[in-house]
């Protein structure tokens, strides 16, 4: 696997986790497999070519990738199976379920400031009440607002006792 | 002492006359032997010898005695008066005297029991006064340990209710919240959550 050529690659905003790098190397497989069957079949015998999602199309645009070529077709599944083996995975977790729009958003800033090709795990936790918890391979940084409220707690009870 | 002096007096007094009569009859005989002393040794002391039968005959004597005992008995009535008021005189004295004893014996008995009563009432008075300061100290302390444990405990009291109202306050503010607040809306707090933890983000992801 060449990692430098696979770092050039770039992920488009909708592709934000594994749920959509392993629906990508599916597609892409299926395809590969289509087309390699396609090669043995008698002209005129060949099944429905399968359709290409948005999804994949908008990850070929980005790249500059041509699936009806071979080689491009290798490169582009050698590296959606790194990116499912070896891809940073942060898991954001928020107090309601996140619009794909929203997610898309973090997302965006986050390859772009944090790691180009990091791929986001979204997830539910209710307790936060807002705000959000990120989970990153080692560490837990709790970005809710029941957290924030904890460590203003003594600016509260300031104000409790100055009320009283 | 006085009726004693007089008793011994007229005894003396007594005496005296008796000497003085008995003198006068010597000198009698005395000149009469001068007179007659060509007369014979045996002529005087018949003539003394009949002279003193003759002057102190019975009767003399018995008047002499009867002289001496009206004196005698005068000499005593007049002591015993003297005696007597001698005696009422003393026993007055005695009288005052004993009383002025017994007066004083008795003052300086009251005396020693007041100075007696006085010092224990002294030695009572400090011993009260000692356990009053004693329980005033003590008082004091008490009240002194009572009110800071009233002030630590009030102070702990009010503090547990600070404490547990940030807590009621926080859990109601949640509560309120709920998941009413829009994603959208939180959208810059996250990014400036982000921002603030992203060289820590990066620093995890790399490893």
């Amino acid at each position: 696997m060449n990692r430098d050529l696979f770092e050039r690659f770039q992920l488009p905003a909708a592709i934000i986790g594994r749920a959509e790098v392993n629906q990508l190397y599916r597609e892409t497989e299926d395809l590969d497999n289509f087309l390699r069957q396609d090669n043995v079949r008698a002209p005129g015998e060949q099944p429905k070519r399968p359709q290409q999602s948005y999804l994949l199309e908008q990850f070929c645009q980005a790249n500059g990738i041509n699936l009806l070529e071979s080689e491009q077709r290798r490169v582009a599944l050698d590296f959606l199976k790194y990116l499912k083996k070896q891809a940073p995975v942060l898991h954001i977790s928020f107090a309601v379920g996140a619009s794909p729009q929203f997610v898309s958003k973090i997302t965006a800033w986050l390859r772009q400031n944090v790691q180009p090709q990091l791929l986001v795990d979204v997830g539910l936790a209710p307790g936060i009440k807002a705000g959000c918890l990120v989970r990153t391979t080692n560490k837990v940084f709790d970005f809710g607002l029941k957290k924030r409220f904890q460590e203003h707690r003594p600016e509260l009870l300031e104000r409790v006792r100055t009320l009283g | 002492m006085d009726s004693t002096i007089i008793l011994y007096s007229g005894i003396g007094i007594g005496g005296l006359l008796l000497i003085v009569a008995g003198a006068l009859v010597i000198r009698g005989q005395v000149m009469r032997r001068q007179k007659s002393q060509k007369i014979t040794k045996e002529s005087i002391e018949k003539m003394a010898r009949e002279d003193v039968d003759h002057i102190f005959n019975d009767e003399f004597r018995e008047e002499l005695r009867n002289m001496g005992r009206l004196h005698f008995q005068k000499v005593v009535s007049e002591n015993a008066m003297f005696l007597k008021e001698d005696l009422r005189l003393t026993s007055s004295q005695l009288n005052e005297f004993l009383k002025a004893e017994v007066t004083r014996h008795l003052e300086d008995s009251f005396q020693g029991y007041d100075q007696s009563l006085a010092d224990a009432k002294n030695l009572a008075v400090e011993a009260v006064q000692k356990i009053t300061n004693g329980l005033e100290e003590q008082h004091h302390k008490l009240t002194t340990e009572l009110e800071a444990a009233a002030d630590a405990r009030k102070n702990q009291i009010i503090e547990d209710f600070q404490q547990n109202m940030t807590d009621i306050v926080n859990h109601y503010l949640l509560a309120a919240v709920g998941s009413q607040v829009d994603l959208n809306s939180q959208f810059d707090f996250i990014l400036t959550e982000l921002k603030r933890n992203q060289a820590e983000i990066e620093e995890d992801l790399r490893q």
